[in-house]
């Protein structure tokens, strides 16, 4: 008993060391930008400089621009998207899930926005929005969002009404004596105390994904509207008044 | 508009329809309207020489902008990068993923912690990562080159040679955190039986790994580095941010190809079969591979 555990015990000191390595990774570039928010322009030349006086200009720049607004745009397009996402995907979830409806094609064919590149996408979105005079609104960003969200939350809820446990459902079948859509319904309401997590990050993660993906805006819109993502970090980093290249955007 | 007309016209045609297909109908619509229709569209755009620039140029050529794109060195150059990338960044998130996976499964103490913060870059705004990368690996203003002069070693991480490998490696730090999450989620779910049939027998910690540990993750990992490799190759927008494809073209990748092609030269037409030629060899990849799993199951 001894020895195995004097034996194990370097290997968890070489562990934790290198999860601690790599939590310093992880976390030294967003120390590394909080601090070149608080500097001055001449304090950012010198990277070393941990003491220095701090200003907090840059993020008033920031605040009182129109980065604002911009995330106003964003937090729209994300809402949009998830919300179609999930009227739409969620019975459509539960139907492949329970009923196997369309079988392995279905299920599988869902996924097929995520092998083609976004790439091929742009061009005919782009023209589409561009014939019907939408180029400049957010509905093309949310439809661009909507071909990678809609079939990953889709994905995401499948697996997880393939995770309830049958018995839930007939139950509430049976308490709701109701139509399928109904127990359906119940059977989410009743697993919601266990099952909460799962739905969350279903409804999150899209969420993130969506709020992430500068391609796309950039793409259908030919504006600078969409710099949001983009600026908010760099803006804080104070390259506000660098030339980050809005124009060609 | 579109979606409407569709919805409208088959209100009538869907009661008709089994319950369990009409909770699917309205996906189906979603994406035939979002997917469908501008895949085709974009494939019939890849036979026409449509470009931004000459309104009236709208005729049927054939496969000219394959051909074109076959031909043009820039298009093979990109397909270098891209490969280059997807290659140094994927098998160095897989290795650290899953070195790191192993450290984590044990760990008993600031377990939560630790796992909340290492998954945090895969949160960030990719277009934030490349920004915030740009200006932490100048030459001028980064901490990283100004720390590593301090030990006499000078690298300018965006000159010719290094530029893809330092994106490579903004992708790595992104992207581990995802690769640790799937590997994770693998480890987790391993059978205990083999492990201790294995230190019944006195097997060694590497022996337990390289024996049972790897091969019983080998289908997680396959599926996570599938899924990173696919993703790596839409990479845009460290390129779009850092270095916009140069010095010259040493970091163009494919993304950031069709983009150029089709919003810079407004050649759309020759952007929609560059795209379509990735398409196809993703499909092709992808139908061997789920072949020979399929072909595996059924043994």
């Amino acid at each position: 008993m001894k020895t195995g555990k004097s034996r194990t015990e370097p290997i968890k000191r070489v562990q934790a060391v290198v999860v601690l390595l790599a939590v310093l990774v992880v976390l030294f570039p967003y120390v590394w930008v909080i601090l070149s928010s608080l500097k001055t322009p001449s304090d950012l030349s010198d990277p070393k400089a941990v003491l220095f006086h701090p200003v907090l200009d840059n993020w008033i720049n920031v605040l009182s621009g129109s980065i604002p607004e911009n995330f106003a745009n964003s937090l729209l397009v994300g809402f949009l998207t998830v919300a179609i996402s999930a009227l739409v995907g969620t019975p459509a979830a539960y139907s492949i899930s329970q009923y196997k409806t369309g079988g392995r094609w279905t299920r599988f064919g869902i996924l097929i926005s995520e092998i083609v590149p976004s790439a091929v996408l742009v061009v005919p979105l782009f023209l589409i929005a561009y014939h019907m005079k939408l180029n400049g609104s957010l509905l093309p960003v949310v439809v661009a969002h909507l071909t990678f969200v809609l079939p990953v939350f889709t994905w995401f809820m499948i697996s997880f009404f393939d995770g309830l446990p049958k018995d839930i459902e007939s139950q509430a079948m049976v308490d709701a004596a109701a139509g399928l859509w109904r127990s359906g319904k119940w059977c989410c309401l009743k697993c919601c105390p266990g099952s909460e997590p799962p739905v969350y990050s279903a409804l999150c993660f899209p969420g993130t994904i969506c709020s992430t993906c500068l391609f796309w805006a950039a793409r259908t819109q030919k504006r600078c509207r969409w710099r949001s993502q983009a600026t908010i970090l760099s803006a804080a980093c104070c390259w506000g008044k660098c030339p980050w290249p809005s124009s060609s955007l | 508009m579109r979606k409407n007309k569709s919805s409208g016209g088959r209100r009538s045609v869907s009661l008709s329809l089994p319950y369990e297909w009409r909770m699917l109908l309205p996906l189906l619509i979603v994406m035939v309207a979002i997917l469908a229709y501008p895949l085709l569209y974009s494939f019939w755009i890849s036979f026409r020489n449509i470009e931004i620039t000459k309104p009236h140029q709208n005729q049927f050529v054939g496969l000219v902008q394959y051909a074109k794109v076959w031909q043009d060195p820039a298009y093979w150059n990109v397909l270098k990068n891209t490969f280059g990338f997807v290659c140094m960044a994927v098998s160095m998130e897989l290795v650290l993923g899953m070195i790191l996976a192993l450290c984590l499964k044990n760990m008993k103490r600031y377990r939560n912690v630790t796992r909340a913060i290492l998954l945090t870059p895969m949160f960030i705004t990719p277009i934030a990562v490349g920004l915030m990368f740009r200006y932490l690996l100048s030459t001028q203003l980064g901490l990283v080159p100004a720390l590593l002069h301090l030990f006499g070693i000078s690298i300018d991480f965006f000159s010719a040679n290094m530029a893809l490998f330092s994106l490579s490696m903004i992708d790595v730090w992104q992207w581990t955190p995802f690769m640790l999450l799937m590997l994770l989620a693998g480890l987790e779910n391993l059978p205990e039986e083999p492990y201790e049939a294995a230190r019944v027998d006195g097997a060694g910690s590497w022996y337990i790994l390289t024996r049972i540990t790897i091969p019983l993750m080998s289908p997680v990992m396959i599926v996570a580095v599938l899924i990173r490799a696919l993703d790596a190759m839409k990479v845009f927008e460290y390129v779009y941010a850092i270095t916009r494809g140069g010095p010259g073209t040493a970091t163009e990748t494919l993304q950031y190809y069709v983009y150029k092609t089709g919003f810079g030269y407004y050649n759309l037409s020759k952007a929609s079969a560059v795209a379509w030629t990735v398409v196809i060899f993703v499909m092709i990849v992808l139908i061997l591979i789920l072949w020979r799993s399929t072909r595996g199951e059924q043994r």
